[in-house]
Parts: structure tokens; C-alpha cells; sequence
């Protein structure tokens, strides 16, 4: 079961002075590949992921030793995702002479047609708020599966689970969705 | 949908997390087809899941609700509370003790600085029986010596990336993120140090000279030719993957064997090991995704060490 020994380190349960102080270099070698999976989806363009991840590292650098975290996973993600924000909109700027891939391009926004293509709007709807209404943590795992190539292994080191409990979430979510617009798909 | 459809709906869904489970076996597999193949029903509610998951991967992005939702999942991290206490305890890795945890967290640590712990550095030694040929040479220039003493002493970090370096005897080395080993080789001995992280061994043969790995406060001896030392914050592991190993602890004395599959584990602190089994093919698995080309410089503080081997 070594494969699971990380998912329990961010002990959470623990008070601020019984955390151990926070170490870059222990952030990034357990989530560095999630991140970048992670970053990879949510990035117009695939490859700046790296340079959004080192940016989030260097931004993550200022509560180096700090006991103070929660969830220093947590922290990570939500810098990563602000640098991301940030390189979005440069990016938008640069748009009309960068290569995109075709998946990329059907995404752009500026084609909101195609989205509505992909279901119908009532049934888009009606699914988000399925996922709305599910419990936090089953929401939680279920969004990070199907928004980035993050493994069961690496959802379970990221949310404090295990990764039974990993695919006991993604299955009871997707069985939530089918009950509410499996028809309608 | 009356109750029927239900139930092909959970297992549809249940299908559906499962194949797409790291460990999910051929026979599964196999298992799946004669399902969905059985009833034209279970096709479609598996069609189905796919179409809604197919949907929810392409919209994360273009739909701002949804995307939304997504960012939040992600800046969540463990903070959110467990949904409700089903899940099995087996399925705890039982090594995980939280009670052990504070002893070694309340110790008092001035700095997060790893290099400070180079100043507590006691000895793993690690003496190579077999071994593959030696790989091809990516010899580091002469810029990258550094000296101290007669012997001369190099370094390797990774950054962000994870490398792999051939040593000057063949060894091929594997750093995680974030490690750094120093090597110094001379007539009669090949010795490393594991500063920080984790790196992977897979040692060349000479008999002349034993291979050294320094780590820690434990003295560990081990024969064989692939093994991995993970030096964490919080705790030193050992774990073998071909060969024999002996750790001794340097404080006590006692010795342990590790046969392959076998891994050692010592808290911050703590001067017993516990010997666990694991599957050490999924421990090094990291391993695979190493790099060779150069690691990203992080931080500017790995720009002050002299002879970084990047």
C-alpha cells in the first residue's frame, strides 16, 4: 500500500503548533505532478504550465517554515490558480498569433456556441446543479477528475483521502448525474 | 427512471470510476465488457456516463460556472470536511500514525532550511553486489568539482524537474524534485551523500570500491544494486527493490536485513526503524518520469552553491 502512504500527511487534524513548518521543496515533490496535470487543463495553452507552476513555487516561497497553514496543497492550487488567472489574461493579448490546439480552440471563448453544442442548455443546467448539491468532498474529487488528467492517486494526495475513497466519490457523482439527466444526454 | 434504471445507472457509474483506476486489472476489465455487452440497458447507461463526463472535461474550461466550481475544488486542498465516515478503516495505509507525528513535529526547528540538517548527517553504507552495465557517461565538466580536503566533491540538485545523472563509475542516479546528492569518489571508496529528497541508486559493480550513501542519523549497509534512500522532513526511508541490504542504526547499534519489496522507515528523532513490505515497483515508479535534460533552477539560493550540476 506504499502508493497511498502520502495521503494522509497534510494532517489537517493537527493544531498550528504541532505542524510540522512548511517546506517548498516537500510541496513540490508531492504535488508537482498533479499541478502541472492540473495546470495543463486549465491553461489555454498547455505548455506555459511549467512556467505557471514555477511562478506559484516562487509565490508559495514567502510562508516557507510558516506553521500556519492548513493545507499547504490548498495554497499551492489557489496561487497556481491566481498566476493562472493572471497568465490568462496576458495571454488573451497574444491570442491572434499564438498556436493553439484544436481542443483549445473549441474552448475559446469566443465560440460559445460550441459549448452548447456539447448539451443541451437546460440539461447543462440541470447537471451543474446536480454537482452543486453534492457533498463537498465527493464534489470536490469528482470536478478535479474530470477538470485534469490528475490520477486517482495524486486527487486522493491532494484532498486527504484515500484513493478507495478517490473512486467511491468519482462513482457516487457520476451515478448522482445519470440519475438526474442520464436521459437527456 | 423508475428503479430499475437505477441500479444500472450505479453500476454504470461504478464501471465507469473503476476503469479509470490506476490498478484496475485486465480482468476487470474483461469483467466490464460481459456487462455492458449483456444488455443493451447497460450499454446505454454507460454511454451515458461517458457523455456526461465527456461534457463536464470539455466544458471545465469554456463554462464559467463550471469553472468556477473546478478552481474552488482545487484551492481546497484537504480542508474540506470528510462527506461522512464510510470510509473503511483497511483502507487506511497503516503506517500513517498520527500520534507518532507530533513528537517529531514539536521538535524544536529553528528553520525550515534543509542544509541545515547537513550538520546531523550520519552514514548509510551501501556496497553494491550486482549490477547492470554501466550507461552511457554524462561526465560533468571540471567546473563542477568542488574541494574539500584532497577529495573532490559534486554536486547534483533537481529543481522543479526530476533528473537522472550517471556517476563516474556507471551508477545511475535518479533524483525526485527537490533533492541533491554530493558524490566524492577516490581510489578506495565511492561515496554519496543524500542532502535533501529522494534518489534512486541503481549502483555499478566494483568490488574494489564499496558504494557509500550517507544519510541521516543511522547507519544503514546494504548489497544490492537498486535501492532508494527518501530523505523527507519528517522521516528517513530506505527501500529496496533488487538485492539484499542491512541498515544498522548509528545510535543503537542494531542491524536489520531488508530483502527486495522491503522498506525501512525511521521518524525524525527516532532511533528504531520499522521494516515494512511494500511493493517497491510503485515506490520508485517516480523514478521512470526522470529527465535527463537539465532541471529548472528554482530558487535563488541553489545559485550559491558552488558547482551545482545543472
Amino acid at each position: 500500500m506504499s502508493s497511498t502512504v502520502d495521503v494522509l500527511t497534510d494532517d489537517v487534524s493537527l493544531s498550528a503548533s504541532l505542524r510540522a513548518p512548511l517546506s517548498i521543496q516537500e510541496i513540490i515533490r508531492r504535488h508537482h505532478g498533479a499541478l502541472i496535470k492540473f495546470l495543463r487543463r486549465r491553461l489555454s495553452i498547455a505548455e506555459d504550465a511549467e512556467d505557471v507552476a514555477q511562478e506559484a513555487y516562487i509565490r508559495m516561497m514567502r510562508y516557507e517554515g510558516s506553521r500556519e497553514l492548513q493545507s499547504p496543497s490548498a495554497m499551492l492550487f489557489r496561487i497556481a490558480v491566481n498566476v493562472a488567472n493572471d497568465h490568462g489574461r496576458a495571454a488573451v493579448a497574444r491570442r491572434s498569433r499564438s498556436h493553439t490546439q484544436i481542443d483549445c480552440v473549441e474552448l475559446a471563448s469566443e465560440q460559445p456556441s460550441a459549448e452548447r453544442e456539447v448539451l443541451a442548455s437546460q440539461t447543462l443546467d440541470l447537471l451543474l446543479d446536480t454537482i452543486e448539491c453534492l457533498p463537498p468532498k465527493c464534489r470536490q474529487v469528482f470536478l478535479l477528475s474530470r477538470a485534469s488528467d490528475m490520477t486517482y492517486p495524486e486527487i486522493a494526495a491532494h484532498c486527504g483521502i484515500s484513493v478507495k475513497m478517490v473512486e467511491k466519490h468519482i462513482s457516487r457523482a457520476i451515478a448522482a448525474c445519470l440519475e438526474k439527466v442520464g436521459s437527456s444526454v | 427512471m423508475d428503479s430499475a434504471q437505477d441500479s444500472e445507472s450505479q453500476l454504470a457509474a461504478r464501471w465507469y470510476a473503476r476503469l479509470r483506476a490506476t490498478n484496475c486489472t485486465p480482468e476487470e476489465r474483461a469483467q466490464f465488457e460481459a456487462w455492458r455487452s449483456a444488455d443493451p440497458r447497460n450499454a446505454a447507461a454507460y454511454a451515458a456516463a461517458e457523455r456526461i463526463n465527456d461534457a463536464l472535461t470539455k466544458l471545465a474550461m469554456a463554462d464559467p460556472r463550471l469553472k468556477a466550481m473546478v478552481d474552488q475544488a482545487a484551492s481546497s486542498g484537504a480542508t474540506l470536511p470528510d462527506d461522512e465516515l464510510d470510509e473503511p478503516p483497511a483502507g487506511k495505509p497503516p503506517s500513517i500514525e498520527i500520534t507518532a507525528r507530533p513528537s517529531a513535529a514539536m521538535r524544536p526547528r529553528r528553520v525550515a532550511r534543509p542544509f541545515a540538517w547537513a550538520a546531523s548527517v550520519g552514514i548509510v553504507i551501501l556496497s553494491a553486489l550486482a549490477l547492470l552495465g554501466p550507461g552511457e557517461t554524462d561526465r560533468t565538466s571540471e567546473d563542477g568539482y568542488r574541494y574539500s580536503g584532497a577529495r573532490p566533491t559534486l554536486r547534483y540538485a533537481s529543481g522543479a524537474t526530476r533528473r537522472a545523472v550517471t556517476l563516474d563509475d556507471g551508477t545511475r542516479v535518479y533524483l525526485d524534485v527537490a533533492s541533491i546528492i554530493e558524490v566524492r569518489f577516490d581510489a578506495s571508496r565511492r561515496d554519496v551523500t543524500l542532502i535533501q529528497g529522494r534518489a534512486l541508486f541503481d549502483a555499478a559493480h566494483d568490488a574494489a570500491r564499496p558504494f557509500v550513501v550517507t544519510v541521516g542519523t543511522d547507519r544503514v549497509t546494504a548489497l544490492g544494486t537498486v535501492f532508494q534512500v527518501d530523505r523527507a522532513a519528517s522521516e528517513i526511508v530506505v527501500t529496496l527493490a533488487q538485492g539484499a541490504v542491512k541498515v544498522t542504526s548509528e545510535t543503537s547499534g542494531a542491524a536489520m536485513h531488508l530483502s527486495p519489496g522491503e522498506e525501512l522507515r525511521s521518524s525524525a528523532g527516532s532511533t528504531h526503524w520499522v521494516k515494512r513490505i511494500v511493493d517497491a515497483q510503485v515506490a520508485i515508479s517516480w523514478s521512470l518520469a526522470a529527465k535527463t535534460r537539465a532541471a529548472l533552477v528554482l530558487y535563488p539560493k541553489h545559485a550559491a552553491f558552488d558547482g551545482d550540476q545543472f
